[in-house]
Parts: C-alpha cells; structure tokens; sequence
C-alpha cells in the first residue's frame, strides 16, 4: 500500500468510519470486524473505487450480513444481532440528545427505516445512494426516511415535554 | 413538504448528528499486511502473474485439449495406415464366393449356400471347385475368341489361296469335289495361317 493510499483510506476512516460502524452494527454483532474486513478489501484494491462512500456501504454491509449469517449457525438471532442500545454513540454529556434513548429509538425503527436513517444522517448518503444501497427507490427511502424523522420529533418532543 | 429533508427537520437531524457514534477499533496492520499481500505491490502483481501463468486448472485444461488433438490425430493415422479386411471396390462388384457357390452346387446337384456355409471344408472345396472352373472357362474364351480371330484372317487368306488353286490346278479341284468341301485349307494357305498365328496380336 503506497503512503498516499494509505493516507487516503485513513482519512476515509476518520471521516466515515463512525458512520459505517453504526450502519454495520445493526446488521451484526462485532461491527469492527464487518469494517476492518471491508477496509482490508477495500486495501487489496488497485485503485480505489469511484464512489468509495457507496462502495464502502456495501461491502460493510455484505461483511456485516455474512458474520450475521455464520454467526446464526452457532448461537440464536437473539444473541448474534441483539441490537444492544449501548455503545452505539460515544458518551458525550455536552449532547442535546441521551445517546442510549436514541439507540433505542433507532432499534424500534424497521430494518430498513433503520438502514436508510443511520446512512442518511450519520453516513450523508444521498437518497439516491441509499436506493441502491437497500435496492428500493429514491422517494420510497425519502418516505421512509421523513416518517422516521416525524417518530423521532414526536418521540423525542413527547419525552421532552414539547408539542410535537 | 419539500424534497429537502434537512429544511423541514433541521432540528432533529442537527440533534441527531450532534450524536457522534462510536469509533472503530481497527487493526491498520492487518489493513497494510494485507495491501502488501494484495495487489498494490508490484511484487504482488509478478507472483500474481506466475501464479496465473502456472495455474493448476488451466494448465490441466491445456493437457486435456492437447490429449485429444494427438489422440485424435494417432487415430487418424492408424486408421490410415491399417489394412482394409473388407472385400475391395473390384471384388465388391462381382459376384460372390457365396452366390457363385450356391450357382455351383445347384449345378452339381449340392446343397445350397446357406448349407454350404455351415461346413468350412466343403465351402472351401466348393470355393476352389468354382474359381477352377471359372478360370477355365476364362482360358477357354479368351482361346476361343483369340482362334476365331485368327481363323477368321485365315480363312480370307486361304480363300485367296483356293481361288488360286482352283485356277492354277484343276486336278486340286477335281480332287476336291468329292469332299464338297469348297473351303479347304491348302498347305500354303495353312503356312499362311500358321505365319499370322505368330504374329503378336495387339
């Protein structure tokens, strides 16, 4: 790997890397492993990929949903993916929002309100992106995506004390 | 509500974003061994290309595919160069030894082919009996039709001769009239004849 590669990719992660480990933490329970297998992929390449946010998306997914699947063979679903609202957002107590309610918040979601919500905002996908990542259309995950928001204003709002 | 989420929710998502999600734990070892396994190393790439040069499946591939081109080929050849047990294109348009047996014993009285073919012996008997007898009646054609080509050339020289004869020699005449043979072969004429006998026939 040549030092500008290898600044690039770690640049890459600095910017990205939270985001995808959200996105892939949905999908399987050691979200590091689905990013560091996408990222030794993602090394083993000449170039890097021309939409390498979207490349990167997918292929932590596809990582993500293989470790899921090997990991049902050993142990119940229950276990493999959990969705354990701890640990998903560094503790930061200066945050407008309580990190473990918000967790809770995106593990009530569907799995794919879920998908295109963490990759939307965390991930600053565009729709179109996120359309092809979750092979529905770009106004089904724009619906999806503004339904998610109304939960979480009335949700968040409710909890806080404000009208919705 | 316009296609711009972040202008209708604004609020949620800045709270939301204001939300940093936990970082990765990755192991940029593993990342730099594997880019120096992988492609990016131009060392890499050689062993890849020998690798490729060497592979197991194509080099089989190439083994199997000459394999059959040169066994195709050795089977061309044997076929070429072995021998045709089969009857030829000329024995093929006669007559069979079988027929001509069948013919033969139904002239001598014997029993049929199909008979004949159940007994080795007699159908090898039988089979020289007929070749015997066809050459002979060859022999006896070609012999034949050779006489009366000669005879015929003969018998215009002898008949030149007699009308000689005739005029010649009215005792030869006389002494042919209580023959009423008018076609008697002189001595000379028959010289003549015997002369024409040996001269090569074309």
């Amino acid at each position: 790997m040549s030092w500008n590669y290898e600044r690039e990719i770690r640049s890459f992660v600095e910017q990205y890397g939270s985001a995808l480990l959200l996105y892939a933490r949905q999908y399987c329970s050691n979200p590091d492993d689905a990013l560091q297998e996408a990222l030794i992929d993602l090394a083993r390449r000449d170039t890097l990929p021309d939409n390498l946010l979207s490349w990167m998306y997918r292929v932590v997914k596809n990582k993500a949903m293989n470790q899921t699947r090997a990991d049902k063979r050993r142990s119940s679903h229950q276990a493999v993916v959990g969705l354990a609202n701890d640990g998903w957002f560094e503790e930061d107590p200066a945050a407008l929002l309580d990190a473990k309610e918000v967790a809770e918040w995106i593990c009530d979601l569907s799995p794919l309100e879920r998908e295109i919500v963490t990759s939307r905002i965390w991930g600053d996908l565009t729709f179109e992106q996120i359309a092809e990542l979750t092979d529905t259309s770009a106004s089904t995950a724009f619906r999806l995506f503004t339904k998610s928001v109304e939960q979480f204003r009335k949700r968040f709002h409710l909890h806080l004390g404000d009208k919705p | 509500m316009s296609m711009d989420p972040h202008q209708d929710f604004k609020s949620e998502i800045e709270q939301l974003r204001s939300l940093k999600p936990r970082t990765p734990k990755l192991d940029w070892e593993l990342i730099r061994n594997a880019s120096s396994k992988g492609l990016n190393s131009d060392l890499a790439k050689a062993e890849r290309n020998v690798v490729y040069v060497h592979q197991p499946r194509r080099s089989a591939w190439l083994a199997w595919a000459s394999g059959v081109l040169v066994g195709a080929a050795a089977m061309f050849v044997a076929v070429k160069m072995m021998p045709v047990n089969g009857p030829s294109q000329r024995t093929r348009s006669l007559p069979s030894v079988e027929s001509l047996a069948s013919q033969a014993a139904e002239t001598l009285g014997k029993p049929k082919s199909s008979e004949i073919v159940s007994s080795r012996g007699f159908m090898r008997r039988a089979d020289l009996r007929v070749v015997d007898q066809m050459l002979s009646l060859r022999d006896g054609l070609e012999v034949r039709i050779l006489t009366a080509t000669k005879l015929a050339q003969a018998q215009e020289t002898s008949t030149s001769n007699a009308e000689e004869a005739n005029a010649s020699s009215p005792f030869d005449q006389s002494m042919n009239q209580p023959f009423a043979s008018p076609r008697v072969i002189t001595p000379k004429a028959w010289g003549a004849a015997l002369n024409e006998w040996d001269k090569p026939t074309t």
